[in-house]
């Protein structure tokens, strides 16, 4: 119940599509859509739809107040956000904005839509310069985050800012191993667009490119943990709105270049079926028959929340889906899928195990040291349910023609 | 008693909006890194919010929140008041204190207040009465001195006789004030 009626809630906020208020709902069932809300990010995109169905007072005003400090949240982080734009505009910086500010552009309520980090392209000569400079400007580096390609900081207020010279991380397997950046993502094409918040206009992708982008973006998190709600919404809500502007021909080649054709149509499945949001006549995503594959992604996005945190076991089948994702052979049955979670490769080793990456005869070290937290923090169970979550999703990931 | 009339005007940098069924108002721009928070007000003060976009007096916000709410200007004033409490304490106005307002825009005052201006003008209109009769006793006494007779008497005469001026009014002829003269020639001495 609480999923479709958040569902049927969340189309009439994007469309204006009446919903049929539910006859009945107990304190159980507000509250866990309230927490479905939660965990998408999307409280505020339907907390009047929400409040039109007389919930129970004290739902009513957590669901009120939530909004209301989202809200100047939002506010806070545009404007930070725009600050930093303007000193990188200043000192000659192009940085092209994706996402965030741009895509919330789109919607009923700018502010509603909810964006944690901004990310943000800039050419691999002034990475360096940017990085400088917003340091300068009273960011502080994320040291735990930031790699070769990628500049992560916050400001005092909370936004974080992701510098990137490179999107997607450079594989030999899969959708990534077709996908050339440096042809099809060049902040040198990047264009003025329309952005919510500062002046109104921000640089970034063209369309078709920032739609592939999307596609990538969701893609590149259904490899590991998924994604939620609101990147579908996303999605939705662009491809609408830049119908016209976007070159279908160039972006189903690339698509089925990469692989990508059944799971973009299946989110597009989503977006018509469930949210609305349809695109005139796009023959080549109809032809894709997605309704069982789509009703599926739907499912595992339900279960996902935003980019998958939605709980421990899910963020524990992200490593094992990733590597059977990787894997260049037929994924390992169940035995050899738990060697490998136990005895974990150096290169796949995450804080606080870094220590045995550089010193490897440190490793069997490591593994006890992983095994002797999990069982201190009660992890076995999120283990073993992390697995059948990885199960679960690479059947998903088959059925998208993501793996084989 | 005299009284004073209050413009308001809102700080620049804030906005009012509208989050479900709350209304708040909010820091933008610069004002941000000095006010951290926000403000929930309700539908009353949202709209005065709105009003005081540009400088208005409280005569302008109780006449926009009647044409708004139909509402009685006891209450409307009530309420303007209640959202200058809440708003000065926020530091979210910039207000500004001028003169006594004329008679006729004091209609929508408060009761005692206008109790207060009427009885001041009665007093006002009351004391120009007896100005008036003083005047015309002086006047009365300086014809009957210069012509022994009564300035009624004296009226009646010019009337009969025609002598009336275009205006309808009577022309008195008399001759100059003995006071006035001897403060004139006082005048003289002194400038001299």
């Amino acid at each position: 119940m609480n999923e479709e009626l958040l569902l049927s809630m969340l189309r009439h906020s994007l469309t204006g599509e009446p919903f049929a208020v539910p006859q009945e709902c107990d304190r159980d069932e507000w509250e866990g859509l309230f927490k479905l809300a939660l965990s998408h990010r999307i409280e505020t995109l339907i907390l009047n739809e929400a409040l039109s169905c007389n919930p129970p007072p004290a739902i009513a005003q957590a669901w009120q107040e939530r909004a209301m400090a989202q809200t100047l949240r939002q506010m806070q982080i545009v404007d930070e956000l725009h600050t930093a734009l303007a000193a990188l505009d200043e000192a000659k910086l192009r940085v092209v904005v994706l996402k965030g500010v741009v895509l919330k552009a789109l919607y009923p309520d700018p502010d509603a839509r909810q964006m944690s980090d901004a990310d943000l392209l800039i050419g691999a000569a002034d990475f360096a310069a940017g990085r400088e400079l917003l340091l300068a400007n009273g960011f502080a580096e994320d040291t735990a985050d930031t790699h070769d390609d990628t500049f992560v900081c916050a400001s005092e207020a909370g936004l974080r800012i992701e510098l990137h010279k490179r999107l997607f991380e450079q594989k030999k397997q899969g959708f990534l191993a077709g996908l050339d950046e440096d042809e099809l993502f060049k902040a040198s094409a990047a264009v003025r667009w329309v952005a919510h918040g500062g002046e109104g206009e921000v640089w970034s992708l063209p369309p078709t490119e920032h739609a592939l982008f999307q596609v990538l973006h969701m893609a590149k998190h259904m490899i590991t943990t998924g994604f939620g709600l609101r990147q579908v919404c996303d999605f939705g809500l662009f491809t609408k709105a830049y119908e016209d502007q976007i070159n279908w021909g160039s972006l189903t080649d690339e698509l089925k270049r990469l692989n990508l054709m059944k799971f973009t149509s299946s989110v597009m499945w989503i977006c018509k079926e469930k949210l609305g949001l349809s695109l005139s006549n796009k023959t080549e995503f109809s032809e894709v028959s997605a309704d069982k594959s789509g009703a599926m992604l739907l499912y595992d996005i339900m279960d996902a929340g935003v980019f998958g945190k939605s709980s421990g076991e899910r963020q524990r089948s992200a490593a094992i889906t990733l590597r059977a994702f990787d894997s260049e052979t037929t994924p390992e049955g169940w035995f050899e899928r738990f060697r490998r979670a136990v005895f974990i490769r150096a290169d796949e080793l995450r804080p606080p195990f870094e220590y045995a990456k550089a010193r490897k005869f440190l490793l069997p070290a490591a593994w006890i040291h992983r095994l002797v937290l999990y069982i201190l923090q009660k992890k076995m169970s999120d283990a073993a349910g992390g697995m059948r979550v990885a199960d679960e999703r690479i059947t998903l990931l088959r059925s998208l023609d993501m793996m084989k | 008693m005299a009284y004073k009339l209050t413009y308001l005007e809102r700080r620049s940098g804030f906005v009012v909006r509208k989050v479900g069924e709350a209304h708040m108002v909010v820091p933008t721009g610069a004002r941000m890194k000095e006010y951290r928070g926000m403000i929930t007000i309700n539908e009353t003060g949202a709209f005065l919010f709105e009003q005081i976009k540009t400088r208005r007096s409280t005569q302008e916000l109780v006449d926009a929140l009647i044409a708004e709410y139909g509402i009685d200007d006891k209450t409307a004033l009530e309420a303007i008041e209640s959202f200058v409490d809440q708003c000065s304490f926020a530091n979210l106005l910039v207000s500004e204190e001028v003169e006594e307002l004329p008679i006729d825009k004091q209609m929508y005052i408060r009761d005692d207040i206008r109790e207060q201006v009427e009885k001041e003008r009665a007093e006002k209109l009351e004391q120009k009465k007896r100005e008036d009769q003083e005047k015309l006793k002086e006047l009365n006494d300086r014809v009957l001195l210069a012509y022994g007779k009564t300035l009624q008497e004296y009226v009646e005469e010019k009337k009969a006789a025609g002598e009336v001026e275009p205006d309808g009014s009577i022309r008195i002829e008399l001759p100059p004030d003995p006071k006035e003269v001897s403060e004139a020639e006082a005048s003289e001495k002194t400038d001299g």
